[in-house]
């Protein structure tokens, strides 16, 4: 979307009214690595830890016992009494 | 440094939090680089129009990309053009800073636009001068007439990412856009009026 | 804006959502931060899914039970998958996560505990114990209308005070059985207290008024009500004539000669009358599935 530079005004406007900085990008890396490692590896490992044997087994005895829940609670409505 | 990653290697890589553990550092850090080689000059210039000293613009500029780092898993390459996200967090980021910071931002010291090498001492100065004089007329101006301005002297906007920032229709983006112009014109010109 | 991004980014692990979710729906969910939508697919999965869609079926025209009740058991397996996706999915676009504080293991396990274990099979209980249960009968003792291997949904909101519907005569009922208490029995309600019922042969009488006719022996009808029975097998001479205890009921099979009901075990507390039976769901004889069955209304 570039106008033609009719006048000063928009020269001016256009061109900007403040300039930007040489080392601009190599401030904005720093802060950056300061703040957090760009190295995805070393960010992963710093924030989560991997899981535990523990916390495994849990997990998967909760998804076998609540798959059961589940299951027997869609087919509650369907298991039959026996009447003589 | 020499980016061996184009504009759009870093602006794909952005989209998706799909770098894998064995992204190298410096790899990542060429990929950022290069989106914000590609992006600061825009980044300033809006900031310029809108507005703010260059310190302000410097510190804001600074704040945008790491939001845009920070929210980078965020962005969706679907919804969106890369510019169009980049800049409504721009725009955001600027009515958050004269909301917050109410008052003029005209405190232009001599020493704070920097020297232009290409024009001689004298011309610096009316430069200098004139700058002065458009940034306060600026910010006689709303904020949304001033975000009219900014984005429409952006490159690699078009009018209709423009409209779509500002949630707005195209046709009233263009009609917000000449009357903000007509508006600085007259300012300036109330301002030469009593200049003289 | 507070920083989610450096220490105390916690991205959400796609599978774990996905796990917690075939646990429990809405579990996943509740791991990706998504609150409000995590109560919603609970709320979703256990209450209107089949508790509700079975109560709206019992007050709409009776061909509608078997379509509505087939549809709310699709219905609620479609929430457990689409909680079980929406989790996976929404947790990889979660990985710039900032955990709430409530997002711990011991929330978690709670929830769990107390949906999976606690509400959702107390849900069904009250469903089959209030509402509607499902049946099925080994015994021929009411053919015609209720044959050997039929599966059917019973009214449950039956004889009681807040119930929707009353014991009339004619009723095909559930009820317990006299002589051991750890059993359902099915018969057909024929006479209930107060009233004065003779049999003899084939011939039927509730308060004198005979329920059958000579030239059709196999179609009762009283008060309204019509069905049919079945004199076949070995004729019994014997002569009954009772009158109905208070708080009893007088009840008998259709296949008469071929029934153990009130005429041997004696007349059935009216409190025991538990249910009564209202459309077939499955049928099937030893030659096979008997198709036309599924859905016959019974009477």
């Amino acid at each position: 979307m570039t106008d033609n530079d009719q006048d000063p005004l928009d020269k001016l406007l256009a061109d900007g009214l403040v300039k930007t900085p040489v080392d601009f990008t190599e401030t904005v890396l720093n802060r950056i690595a300061q703040e957090a490692p760009f190295d995805y590896s070393q960010r992963r490992h710093a924030n989560s830890k991997p899981p535990s044997r523990w916390s495994s087994a849990a997990l998967i005895a909760s998804t076998i016992v609540g798959g059961f829940q589940i299951i027997s609670f869609i087919l509650g409505i369907w298991i039959p009494v026996t009447a003589g | 440094m020499e980016s061996k990653f184009s504009t759009a290697d870093a602006v794909a890589a952005l989209s998706v939090d799909r770098l894998s553990n064995d992204t190298q550092e410096t790899d990542n850090r060429q990929l950022f680089s290069a989106f914000i080689e590609h992006y600061q000059h825009g980044v300033f210039g809006f900031l310029g129009r809108m507005g703010f000293s260059q310190t302000e613009a410097e510190d804001l500029a600074q704040e945008v990309f790491l939001k845009v780092w920070r929210y980078r898993a965020s962005y969706n390459p679907q919804k969106a053009q890369p510019s169009t996200w980049l800049y409504a967090i721009v725009r955001n980021t600027a009515l958050n800073k004269l909301r917050s910071t109410r008052g003029d931002h005209t405190e232009l010291s001599e020493l704070e636009i920097a020297a232009d090498k290409q024009f001689q001492p004298e011309q610096q100065l009316q430069r200098q001068q004139t700058q002065k004089k458009v940034s306060a007329a600026i910010n006689k101006l709303s904020p949304d007439d001033r975000c009219a301005i900014a984005l429409f002297y952006l490159d690699d906007l078009s009018g209709e990412q423009a409209a779509n920032i500002l949630q707005c229709s195209t046709a009233a983006f263009k009609t917000r856009l000449s009357r903000a112009r007509n508006k600085l014109k007259n300012i300036l010109n109330t301002m030469d009026e009593t200049n003289d | 804006m507070q920083d989610q991004y450096s220490e105390g980014n916690s991205p959400r692990k796609p599978l774990f959502a996905a796990l917690m979710s075939a646990a429990l729906p809405g579990l996943g969910q509740l791991y990706n931060g998504e609150f409000n939508k995590a109560i919603w697919v609970f709320l979703l999965f256990s209450l209107a899914a089949v508790p509700l869609i079975v109560i709206i079926a019992l007050l709409l025209p009776s061909a509608l039970t078997l379509p509505l009740v087939v549809i709310a058991t699709a219905f609620t397996i479609g929430i457990w998958i689409y909680s079980i996706i929406n989790a996976w999915r929404n947790a990889t676009h979660r990985q710039n996560f900032q955990t709430r504080i409530w997002q711990t293991s011991g929330v978690y396990t709670l929830v769990f505990l107390v949906c999976a274990t606690v509400i959702l099979p107390s849900t069904i209980m009250w469903t089959r114990k209030h509402w509607v249960e499902p049946f099925q009968t080994p015994s021929a003792s009411m053919e015609p209308t209720v044959l050997k291997g039929d599966f059917f949904f019973a009214e449950k909101s039956y004889n009681c005070p807040t119930c929707l519907k009353k014991v009339k005569r004619g009723d095909v009922a559930l009820f317990v059985y006299p002589n051991n208490r750890n059993l359902h029995y099915i018969k057909r309600v024929i006479a209930l207290p107060g009233d004065e019922v003779t049999l003899e042969g084939t011939t039927l009488t509730i308060n004198g008024e005979r329920l059958n006719t000579d030239a059709e022996p196999e179609t009762e009808s009283y008060d309204g009500n019509t069905w049919r029975v079945q004199w076949s097998g070995e004729a019994s001479n014997e002569r009954i004539e009772i009158t109905v205890k208070p708080g009893h009921a007088f009840v008998l099979g259709d296949n008469r000669f071929r029934s153990n009901d009130s005429r041997l075990f004696g007349q059935v507390p009216l409190a025991d009358i538990v249910g009564k039976a209202r459309q077939v769901w499955f049928s099937k004889s030893p030659e096979g599935i008997r198709w036309s069955r599924i859905g016959h209304m019974l009477n």
